[in-house]
């Protein structure tokens, strides 16, 4: 639109300088006196004459202005004026810019900081090629029909695969740890085992290296492994020639043929992935359900048509193989929806917490600004009486209140850069958190934090600039000072910013007051056993050397033995998965003599443990007896109950002396019930206990075990002596997840704490916003009301009487606010029930307790600036003004 | 921007002061401020009084946009002013600017006429 002569004139007007100014009142100079001449020829006197050709004239200074203007940048160039002249008036007044920049730099802060989470996590694609075309195949039980699904079994994965038509490619992987013998100490590195074509169906390739080939997906190629890049640079040091090395990995000489990228990170917890043997015979087995399947719809299939196809092919799997697939049917979920759905719902909550944390924020500053405006009238009267139009005071006001918004924002932002941090550094590794170390603040955070910016210096700015500008000149001009009783309009406007604000504290505080008080249960939950000075670890069993049942049982006897021989010991146990590891095995069983209903086989927690367990964690023993010499491996096996079975399964009978039948790896065995134990929280402080099963691990050991060790003192300074004793025994063996489980618990409660923490802190800040709104609301009408108060005083009005008119003002404004809030509350809370345990989302108790902390609150602001009016001197009052 | 007075008050379409500008310098070749006024006064038969408040700005947009060029010069009772003249891009765009015009008034009078 600017052809390049009109951008040269330009710039040689800004040559011109001054001259132009001179020049251009010389020709109006001119004009004037020719039509003065004119006037005087047509018959007026000399002073009409210079009069009405003035006037015709009009304002010069404007018309100045506006010759001007055409030649400037012009936008620009009143954009810098209206900036420059933003900065004075806000540097003329630091406490206000200062209080309203911390007010929107909270704001806009905790905003940009949970947006970038739920842009890294919930937004963004994931890491993988056309993303949006991978699903995940889980097996789901029609009959059960409570909505959970498993993976699936090898076996259904490969006839899946052979008799799909709606996929361009399937996959599977399954964990597939590895131990690392032949360095210091034998180390467990987590990984994956994957089938072939998944690598390339993420479109990941090694940096270094190659991808697995063909051969290496049968039992005879030759053992190989692909790193991670961060088990490349933290396990073997980023040696640069890696590829082609071979280690002794689980017992096995092992090539190392390529290094992934950075970024590669699928399944999470992998290290290393190792090809999936597809011709062993674990790729026959049917009935177990633990390979997480993936596929590639093919181009233009939706997501319908492939759930279609499978649910047939499922259907002919159920009819062939009725023993492991009746009732088993395919569900197929996209794949993002499979790792980020979850985690969802909380970070939405989160996302419109903070999002009230800005609304409050930005009535707040609205407020001030409208506090602001009735001060500034004459000077705002006075610009417009100089010619100055409504739309660029409007323009001028936005002006400040955008500068405002933007320093805001950019040091919310640098807020949000160590809130981001701080966020993460509230996650820990074992909470499993999606995505989690792809969160960072990218140009789309920027950009939301710019948007956002813009919009609240908009929204706080808007009403009091339209506001300040829509005025009588001259009642402005002639008003001597403060108004007496203000505007009533203003008034309202005030009024309502305070009330919504107040609403919307409520709502983050009863928010936040129930996830304080969820947590307070949760922490208080009795885990069922003593949990001080615990040690709980892992410790590996290749199957090569301990294969055998007896040989593994005498070895983990013996580790035990020493364990507990510790000085620093009182009493080592064994259990095939310790409370709180999150491993847990999940066994099917039958009561003996009771008729079975196939459709409704009941499961429980299997756990294989020493005799000692019970005594070394402190669970009771209800009735019967503990684990003893008898139950040894070719004695008649016999089963420890929970309470919870014995409530559910003989209610009104003993238990004891009653047999069931579970399924072990395969074969029926059938367990004589010897005794009944209190109840413990297995997987999680908030997971409620169900039924638990125990067996004596000499009958039954399992192919790992967790070493439980009760220390006599705190339990870190035992973790050095127990991991010798243990490698003092076999120093082959791994020994991994070495955790207190005072660890451990605090762990498997990571994400309500973490959830509590940031809602308390977002709740804190609207608290702060709110109180600090009040007292400023306050204390202008305290001040507006100087003279009335005066008046009053002299009149005989004592100081309780002041006192009760000012506070009954502002109690009026808290209980709207706290009654709006508290319906807003009783609608929204509902929403988060699933992040209370143990707590009602509309808990009176919390109600109360919130809305009483506010008024009071509320109340102690405003009665700051209330004891202030009671002080005035009605002289000093009266003469005010 | 500019208003009928005398005997009819008449609000002319916006746009058309350049034009009329324009129009003025083509007939009257170099002129001052002033002077343009004037003729359009005289031409117009007192109908159309151009503002002063609206002329300057005008002036100055336009040679912003080369349509009229300045130069400082002497008055015929010697005083100094500046003397407007039509730029070759002007005469263009007042030739647009008036068969714009004709058109549109084109159209309105046979709109009135028809009904």
């Amino acid at each position: 639109m600017e052809n390049p002569g009109q951008l040269w004139r330009r710039l040689l007007f800004f040559l011109k300088g001054e001259r132009f100014d001179r020049e251009l009142e010389e020709e109006m100079r001119f004009h004037i006196d020719m039509k003065v001449e004119r006037n005087i020829a047509a018959g007026m006197s000399p002073e009409e004459a210079r009069f009405d050709a003035v006037r015709s004239f009009g304002n010069r200074t404007k018309l100045h202005e506006e010759s001007r203007e055409v030649w400037l940048f012009s936008h620009l160039e009143r954009l810098a004026q209206d900036l420059r002249y933003g900065l004075r008036v806000l540097g003329r007044n630091p406490a206000f810019s200062l209080v309203a920049v911390l007010a929107l730099a909270l704001g806009i802060g905790a905003n940009t900081a949970i947006f970038s989470v739920v842009n890294s996590v919930l937004l963004r694609p994931l890491p993988f090629p056309d993303p949006n075309s991978l699903v995940i195949l889980r097996a789901v039980n029609v009959k059960a029909g409570d909505g959970s699904t498993l993976g699936a079994s090898p076996a259904d994965f490969f006839d899946w695969r052979a008799q799909s038509g709606a996929f361009e490619a399937l996959g599977a992987e399954t964990g597939g740890g590895v131990t690392l013998t032949g360095t210091d100490a034998p180390e467990l590195i987590p990984g994956a085992r994957f089938s072939e074509g998944l690598l390339e169906m993420l479109g990941a390739r090694p940096f270094m290296g190659r991808p697995f080939s063909r051969e290496e997906f049968k039992s005879s190629g030759e053992a190989v492994v692909l790193l991670s890049y961060r088990a490349w640079r933290g396990r073997f040091g980023g040696d640069p020639e890696i590829v082609g090395k071979s280690f002794n990995l689980s017992g096995r000489a092992t090539t190392v043929i390529g290094v992934m990228p950075a970024d590669f990170k699928h399944p999470n917890y992998a290290e290393v992935w190792t090809p999936m043997p597809e011709d062993s015979g674990e790729m026959r087995i049917r009935s177990s359900r633990y390979v997480s399947v993936i596929g590639r719809l093919a181009e233009g299939v939706p997501i319908e048509q492939a759930q279609t196809e499978m649910e047939t092919i499922a259907a002919r799997l159920s009819e062939q193989h009725p023993e492991s697939n009746a009732d088993w049917s395919v569900r197929l979920v996209p794949l993002k929806e499979q790792i980020v759905g979850k985690i969802r719902p909380a970070l939405l909550i989160l996302l419109g917490a903070v999002g009230f944390v800005l609304l409050v924020a930005c009535a707040n500053v609205a407020n001030m600004l409208l506090a602001r405006s009735a001060a500034r009238q004459k000077e705002i009267a006075l610009r417009s009486a100089l010619g100055a139009s409504r739309s660029r005071v409007v323009r001028q006001l936005l002006t400040e209140s955008l500068l405002l918004s933007s320093v805001g924002a950019a040091l919310g932002l640098l807020a949000a850069y160590w809130g981001v941090d701080a966020i993460i550094a509230l996650i820990p590794e074992s909470m499993n958190f999606p995505r989690l170390d792809e969160i960072r603040i990218d140009t789309h955070v920027l950009g939301f934090t710019v948007a956002i910016s813009f919009l609240t210096g908009v929204g706080f700015g808007l009403i009091p600039a339209l506001q300040a500008s829509k005025q009588d000149l001259q009642g402005s001009l002639k008003e001597s000072g403060t108004r007496s009783s203000g505007d009533r309009g203003l008034q309202r406007a005030r009024a309502m910013l305070i009330v919504s604000e107040i609403a919307l504290t409520l709502l983050l505080l009863t928010g936040a007051g129930l996830l304080v008080k969820s947590f307070a249960r949760l922490q208080n939950t009795d885990p069922g056993f003593r949990q001080e000075n615990l040690l709980t670890m892992s410790i590996g069993a290749s199957m090569k050397k301990y294969g055998n049942d007896g040989d593994r049982a005498s070895y983990y006897t013996r580790i035990m033995e020493r364990v507990a021989a510790l000085p620093e010991v009182e009493s080592a146990a064994l259990s095939s998965g310790a409370p709180m590891t999150g491993f847990n095995l999940l066994f099917s069983f039958t009561i003996e003599g009771r008729p079975a209903n196939p459709d409704d086989v009941p499961q429980g927690i299997y756990a294989s443990i020493s005799p000692n367990y019970f005594r070394t964690l402190g669970i009771p023993l209800l009735s019967g007896r503990e684990f003893d010499e008898r139950d040894a491996a070719g004695s008649p096996p016999a089963a420890i109950i929970n309470e919870t079975m014995a409530r559910q399964f003989f209610s009104g009978e003993d238990p004891l002396g009653k047999r069931i039948r579970i399924n072990y790896l395969g074969r029926p065995t059938s367990l004589e019930i010897v005794g009944v134990v209190r109840d413990t929280r297995q997987e999680a402080l908030a997971q409620k206990t169900g039924i638990e099963i125990y067996s004596c691990y000499r009958q039954a050991p399992w192919f790992s075990t967790a070493l439980i060790v009760r220390a006599k003192a705190a339990p870190a300074s035992a973790t050095l002596s127990v991991r010798r004793a243990i490698q003092s025994i076999d120093s082959d063996q791994a020994i991994t997840s070495v955790k207190t489980m005072d660890e451990l618990i605090s762990e498997s409660v990571a994400q309500p704490r973490l959830y509590t923490w940031l809602l308390s802190v977002f709740a804190a800040i609207a608290l702060t916003l709110a109180a600090v709104g009040i007292y400023g609301v306050m204390s202008y009408t305290v001040a507006q009301r100087t003279h009335e108060i005066g008046i009053r005083m002299a009149l005989g009005a004592q100081v309780g009487d002041i006192l009760k008119m000012i506070v009954s003002q502002s109690l009026s404004l808290v209980f709207a606010g706290v009654g709006l809030g508290l319906i807003g509350a009783v609608a929204l809370t509902r929403i988060m029930s699933a992040l209370l345990y143990d707590v009602s989302a509309t808990d009176p108790a919390t109600f109360a307790a919130i809305a009483l902390l506010l008024s009071a609150v509320a109340l102690l602001a405003s009665l700051i600036p209330a004891r202030r009016a009671t002080k005035v001197d009605p002289l000093t009052a009266l003469r005010y003004e | 921007m500019i208003k009928g007075k005398a005997r009819k008050k008449s609000e002319l379409l916006p746009g058309t002061l350049d034009m009329l500008i324009l129009k003025t310098l083509e007939q009257g070749g170099v002129m001052h401020g002033y002077g343009i006024v004037e003729r359009i006064r005289q031409l117009s038969e007192d109908v159309l009084q151009v503002e002063e408040g609206s002329l300057y700005p005008a002036l100055q947009r336009m040679q912003l946009k080369d349509w009229v060029a300045s130069d400082w010069g002497h008055s015929a009772n010697n005083r100094r002013a500046r003397y407007y003249r039509l730029t070759p891009a002007g005469r263009k765009q007042l030739q647009q600017e008036v068969s714009e015009f004709d058109r549109v008034m084109g159209a309105i009078l046979r709109v009135i006429q028809t009904a």
